[in-house]
């Protein structure tokens, strides 16, 4: 039910009118990975189909079967890691909306990664959207406006998620996490995003943020060799890296000021250490840096390892 | 080129890096006389569908042969290992052909080999004090009836390099123009073949390193006369690669490591080391490289993303390291 749906108040709110059948258009959810965006749209199709006790409780038909995403009337369609939404998969959701549902009144579609349509899908998409069948909701998530298609946009209503609040994220943590400093940090380290904070917990996240430290200290100790090959061996997890990086510059510009705001307060001490060895000017300019090579990033698929080894290497040496 | 036990057997393998030899081989098997040829591609076909294929008898009761190309990305399954283990030598009803695209023969047709055929063609060398190239070229042209003179061969290489394609594609056009029995002169060969230089963006970049603007220009644009305007990218690229290891080397030397030791460092042999990279090396300072790899990051960023032409910033780039 909506109500499950925590820390996003306005979201909730604008679900409840699609409920009440006040909205019949498109619904594009924005917000980071991990803050509930497809959680509420399973939310608010429990309540739409539940014939029964209308409560988290309930084991009606219709709550169980959404329960073990085994729902007919409700449509998921995902981009996969490597493969954006193409038109086989548009020209399936177009169908899917041809027909009545199945068990409830109405048909939930949800689009997850609106910015993954490819051109084609998008435009097979356009007719559907703009004049929804009646028996059908479509909700389409994306992280990112700009890099949905505008027409795409323009026919949706737009549903902005926020950040989760970190005593919500630590609560989701705690039952994992027995360590309190550490999930503290695991929970700071998703920057708001609960999802992001349990994918790091399951994955032992803190192995990387601890890589990227030891090459921050190799890079102090100037030595351009082992700068390249520790950036050389992260491999696919340099995207991640970079963000653990530029956490642990802010970390160090605060340490010395305001240590409770600190991402990484498990390394308070070696941070404090750290800090004693490095100029200001230093760390800003690796802070700014850091940022103009993440915006770099998200705009073009550029050689990330090279453009942090000169980043480091222009910094240091 | 290694061939083993010449008479029919069940299996033929064949396999190396030089695919004109592979290529050839493949043609004269689909040209087998009275065989039902089936011709698969091992990017397509299972390994259980290959034996199927080889089991399966023809209408009209004919001897079979069975051509794989690029046998060396068929997953071997049971029943392919069961076939070769069951087949017996000496049943040629159905010959299968498998036609490997590596320098590696994988397992599963090592053990066919045991009971048929291996036929090896491995990639011929090009070095300076043994071009097996040139040396092949004199008797391609005697197979297609004619002679070259004094030089033809050497020339030719230059004109086209070591694609062995190519190489046949002008030595055809010059039998067409001695005639059989004929002798083909530097002048005839000037007459029909056109002179496409090489191009590597290694060559760029060794040239740009070197600071030899002329030589880096030059190979730059028979690099995008080659490539297009894919180009851009590869040669960024690759500049970004070497100029990385120039840094690693620069710092190496200028803390007194001696040269072996950098050339471990770099994984390159101390050969190539001292006597390709440390000429370019030697020609930049550390400060140089840095500056150098800031302008290569832009360069990065704008040929996958800048709408300006992207052999504009390309050349700018190279042109800036050499200055």
């Amino acid at each position: 039910m909506l109500s499950e749906v925590q820390g996003q108040d306005e979201a909730v709110a604008y679900l409840q009118q699609v409920l009440r059948g006040l909205y019949t258009a498109p619904m594009l959810l924005l917000g980071d990975d991990g803050v509930g965006k497809r959680f509420s749209v399973q939310c608010l199709a429990r309540q739409m189909f539940c014939d029964g006790l209308r409560d988290t409780t309930c084991d009606c038909v219709h709550c169980t079967q959404l329960k073990h995403s085994a729902h007919a009337d409700f449509v998921t369609f995902t981009a996969s890691e490597d493969k954006d939404i193409g038109i086989e998969v548009a020209r399936q959701i177009v169908d899917q909306c041809r027909s009545y549902p199945m068990l409830a009144s109405k048909r939930v579609v949800l689009i997850d990664g609106a910015e993954r349509l490819t051109v084609p899908a998008a435009n097979a998409l356009l007719k559907t959207l703009e004049e929804p069948p009646s028996m059908a909701r479509f909700f389409l998530t994306t992280t990112s406006l700009d890099r949905v298609i505008p027409t795409i946009r323009s026919r949706c209503g737009i549903v902005r998620y926020r950040r989760l609040p970190e005593a919500f994220i630590l609560s989701m943590l705690q039952p994992f996490e027995s360590n309190p400093t550490k999930a503290l940090v695991y929970a700071r380290l998703a920057d708001g995003s609960a999802g992001q904070a349990v994918r790091f917990w399951g994955a032992g996240r803190l192995r990387l943020r601890d890589r990227m430290y030891s090459i921050l200290k190799t890079a102090m100790t100037r030595d351009l060799s082992a700068i390249f090959s520790g950036i050389d061996e992260l491999e696919k997890d340099l995207v991640l890296g970079l963000r653990f990086l530029t956490s642990i510059i802010h970390d160090l510009l605060l340490v010395e000021s305001s240590q409770d705001r600190l991402v990484s307060l498990d390394l308070l001490e070696d941070l404090l250490k750290v800090r004693g060895r490095m100029k200001s000017e230093t760390l800003m300019s690796l802070w700014n840096g850091l940022r103009e090579l993440q915006s770099r990033q998200r705009s073009a698929s550029i050689n990330l390892p090279f453009h942090l080894k000169t980043l480091l290497a222009r910094t240091f040496v | 080129m290694a061939e083993k036990k010449p008479s029919l057997s069940p299996f033929t393998v064949i396999y190396g890096g030089e695919n004109f030899f592979l290529d050839r081989d493949l043609e004269k098997a689909r040209a087998w006389p009275d065989r039902h040829v089936i011709l698969l591609d091992g990017e397509d076909v299972s390994a259980t569908e290959i034996v199927n294929f080889c089991e399966t008898r023809t209408f009209d009761e004919r001897d079979r042969i069975v051509i794989l190309d690029n046998a060396h990305k068929v997953k071997a399954d049971k029943a392919l290992k069961q076939y070769i283990e069951d087949k017996l030598a000496t049943d040629t009803s159905v010959i299968l052909v498998a036609i490997c695209r590596a320098d590696k023969l994988p397992d599963i047709w090592g053990s066919a080999v045991k009971k048929g055929r291996l036929v090896e063609h491995k990639k011929l060398k090009t070095w300076e004090n043994n071009n097996e190239v040139i040396k092949w070229i004199p008797g391609e042209a005697q197979r297609l009836g004619f002679s070259l003179d004094k030089g033809v061969a050497e020339m030719l290489y230059k004109f086209v390099g070591a694609d062995l394609h190519k190489i046949a594609n002008e030595l055809r056009k010059l039998a067409i123009l001695v005639g059989k029995g004929g002798k083909a002169t530097v002048v005839q060969l000037k007459s029909v073949a056109v002179p496409v230089m090489p191009a590597d963006p290694f060559q760029v970049v060794e040239a740009a390193l070197l600071k030899n603007e002329q030589g880096a220009m030059n190979a730059l644009s028979f690099f995008y006369r080659n490539v297009g305007d894919e180009a851009s990218i590869i040669i960024s690229t690759s500049l970004m690669r070497q100029v990385e290891k120039l840094a690693v080397a620069r710092q190496l030397l200028d803390k007194g490591t001696p040269e072996d030791e950098v050339a471990s460092r770099l994984e390159m042999h101390a050969f190539r080391f001292r006597n390709y990279f440390l000429p370019m090396v030697k020609r930049h300072s550390l400060s140089a490289i840095l500056e150098t790899m800031t302008r290569l990051c832009r360069l990065d960023s704008d040929v996958k993303s800048a709408s300006r032409s992207k052999r504009t910033l390309v050349e700018l780039a190279v042109l800036s390291i050499i200055r």
